[in-house]
């Protein structure tokens, strides 16, 4: 594999500059969300039917796709978190236009660096147990943010256990 | 006359290095305090002109702190007050943290002064004063012989006043390169991690703490910054560019540049290699984080790990011969070295329940690193690259995580929680008067510059 990379005007737009600050940084990028309403198709024959089965698979989406959390440095499924798993892959199975990213998360003991690979490996895990119930792997990608993005701010096992987990952000 | 004195590496200074000049020094030699001392100021007269030819074991260093007079700065044209701090106390605080230098000061130069610098045995004492003219400086700084007045350095720096600090830690080096014979760290910087509202971002300050500025500005979250060599390339990770890619920003043109290393996967903690222009860093590209090395132009990279277990934090050998690296393999994230090819394996730490975040050491005998030994905190430590000798740096109230070391081998860079938030500290190597160096919160991962 080579590496590439890209200068210019995109990229310092991206970063920025302590002696130049860039117009406007750009938001992270964030994928659409569950609450994102598709465009309506211009000519439905029966609009309100398509928008009403929409809103049920996001009602779906939104209750289905809930955290998964881990014990301290693991990264195996808990069986509740298998659970959610199962779930997670019926509703994909049935309507196959949803795709996932799933975001790994550590709690903020240990090194930064141990956290990201932490993260990334419980991110890794909920995938590979997706693909094995059937997911499509291109249908789910993999983020780790280590102890970057705490849910909880609080320095408590109770704090600690909300935030070690994996998280969903679906597209539908 | 001057019995005992304090020369310069470099000649020609002024002609105190003459053959006279050497005679008169080596006879009184019961005014050295020790054998060691000796050995060193007839190190120190062998010299060859280049300094940096100039070895002196580590026995020898350290053996001796200088004992310094200080007359203080005067400003003689403009407002001192448009002056954050004097140049002076700039210079004073450099010395006194390099651990060369005891510092005595007297407001003016007479009789009590220089008893008090003599009786803690000073052999020279520093004078200087500079003038604020609008938006410019200039600045003059002499070191001289406390019994003949004789200069032994003498230096005149002018340039625009915001670089006025910069100019007394330019002197401050110039005192270590001419009285030790090695560099300085006066004029070094540190990269570190700033958490902000909407993010974490990467700053850059001088290693005093001072002339903070912005390396990144993307409201996003940058981690584990470090130097490539010179003090104005800085590479770091970032999520700007949605997966954590490295980014290199580039200051030495005119107009700063950045680099994204765009690739699949996540590339995290890299360790730069001086010796062959290398990286190492922890990457996902093959699904677990592994441990890699490129060169920094491009090329392929080499995987260097093959466990399922989290490999990460590597870290270089001066020599470039080989990698400290973090590893749960063996049940905990434990320390582990290896040869620059993945062979040699070997595990070097043992005791607590979690080790990581290795720094080895600029002259290759020690590793530092952070280990949970004190409920969920962190302390500093050092060990030898045999796995033998570990050493407690930290203690206290408080996480201590992230060692740093100084180019010069002498001092590290860590962050501690003992005040509350994040911040950036130093210490000494053994770990001896820990002095804080940021101060808004929230900061971390700080890597030293070379010098």
């Amino acid at each position: 594999m080579k590496f590439t990379y890209w200068t210019g005007l995109a990229l310092a737009a991206l970063l920025g500059c302590a002696k130049k600050p860039p117009p406007a940084p750009p938001a992270e990028p964030t994928p659409p969300t569950v609450e994102t309403p598709a465009p309506m198709p211009a000519e439905t024959p029966k609009p309100d039917d398509a928008a009403m089965k929409r809103e049920r698979i996001q009602a779906r989406i939104a209750e289905t796709f809930k955290s998964i959390y881990f014990e301290y440095d693991q990264s195996t499924l808990t069986a509740e978190g298998k659970s959610i798993c199962e779930a997670i892959g019926t509703l994909m199975k049935e309507v196959p236009e949803i795709t996932a990213r799933i975001e790994g998360h550590a709690d903020e003991r240990g090194t930064n660096e141990y956290n990201l690979a932490l993260g990334e490996r419980r991110s890794q895990v909920v995938k590979q147990y997706l693909a094995s119930y059937g997911i499509e792997a291109g249908r789910l990608s993999v983020i780790s943010y280590g102890e970057e993005k705490p849910a909880v701010d609080g320095h408590d096992e109770a704090s600690w256990a909300k935030n070690r987990r994996a998280e969903f952000t679906s597209t539908f | 006359m001057a019995n005992r004195t304090l020369t310069s590496v470099r000649p020609p200074l002024g002609g105190l290095l003459g053959e006279r000049s050497f005679a008169r020094r080596v006879a009184p030699l019961g005014a050295y305090r020790d054998e060691r001392a000796f050995f060193f100021a007839v190190f120190l007269y062998l010299a060859p002109v280049f300094a940096a030819d100039v070895v002196i074991t580590s026995e020898q260093k350290g053996a001796e702190v200088i004992s310094l007079g200080y007359i203080e700065f005067s400003c003689v044209k403009g407002d001192p007050n448009s002056a954050p701090r004097s140049p002076g106390l700039v210079l004073v605080d450099d010395l006194a943290f390099s651990g060369h230098f005891r510092v005595q000061s007297a407001a003016k130069l007479d009789s009590a002064s220089k008893a008090k610098f003599k009786q803690d045995g000073a052999l020279a004492y520093l004078q200087g004063e500079y003038e604020l003219n609008g938006g410019q400086y200039e600045l003059r700084c002499e070191l001289l012989d406390i019994d003949s007045g004789q200069n032994i350095l003498k230096k005149k720096y002018s340039g625009p006043k915001e670089q006025l600090r910069l100019a007394a830690h330019q002197f401050a080096d110039e005192m270590v390169s001419q009285l030790l014979g090695e560099k300085g760290i006066a004029q070094t910087r540190i990269v570190y991690v700033n958490k902000r509202p909407g993010g974490k971002e990467i700053l850059v300050m001088d290693y005093d703490g001072a002339n903070v500025r912005e390396v990144s500005r993307n409201k996003s979250i940058n981690l584990c910054p470090i130097f490539l060599g010179a003090k104005d390339k800085i590479l770091f990770t970032s999520y700007a560019a949605a997966m954590p890619q490295f980014f290199l920003a580039d200051f030495t043109a005119a107009k700063p540049a950045w680099q994204v290393y765009a690739s699949k996967g996540m590339h995290s903690a890299p360790s730069y290699n001086r010796m062959d222009r290398e990286i190492a860093y922890a990457s996902t590209v093959d699904g677990n984080s592994e441990i890699y090395r490129r060169t920094v132009e491009g090329g392929k990279p080499a995987r260097l790990t093959f466990s399922e277990s989290i490999d990460t934090s590597p870290s270089w050998s001066p020599n470039g011969y080989e990698i400290v690296f973090m590893s749960d393999r063996g049940g905990k994230p434990m320390l582990y070295i290896m040869d620059r090819d993945g062979s040699n394996l070997r595990r070097i730490t043992y005791d607590f329940d979690y080790c990581g975040s290795p720094a080895w050491s600029p002259k290759g005998d020690r590793i530092a690193f952070a280990a949970m030994d004190e409920g969920n905190n962190f302390n500093v430590f050092t060990i030898s690259p045999d796995g033998k000798d570990a050493v407690k740096l930290t203690t206290g109230t408080g996480s201590n995580e992230s060692p740093a070391w100084s180019p010069d081998g002498r001092h590290l860079a860590f962050m501690s929680t003992r005040t509350g938030s994040p911040e950036i500290f130093l210490m000494h190597v053994d770990g001896r008067e820990p002095r804080r160096i940021t101060f808004s919160g929230g900061n971390s991962m700080p890597s030293w510059s070379d010098n």
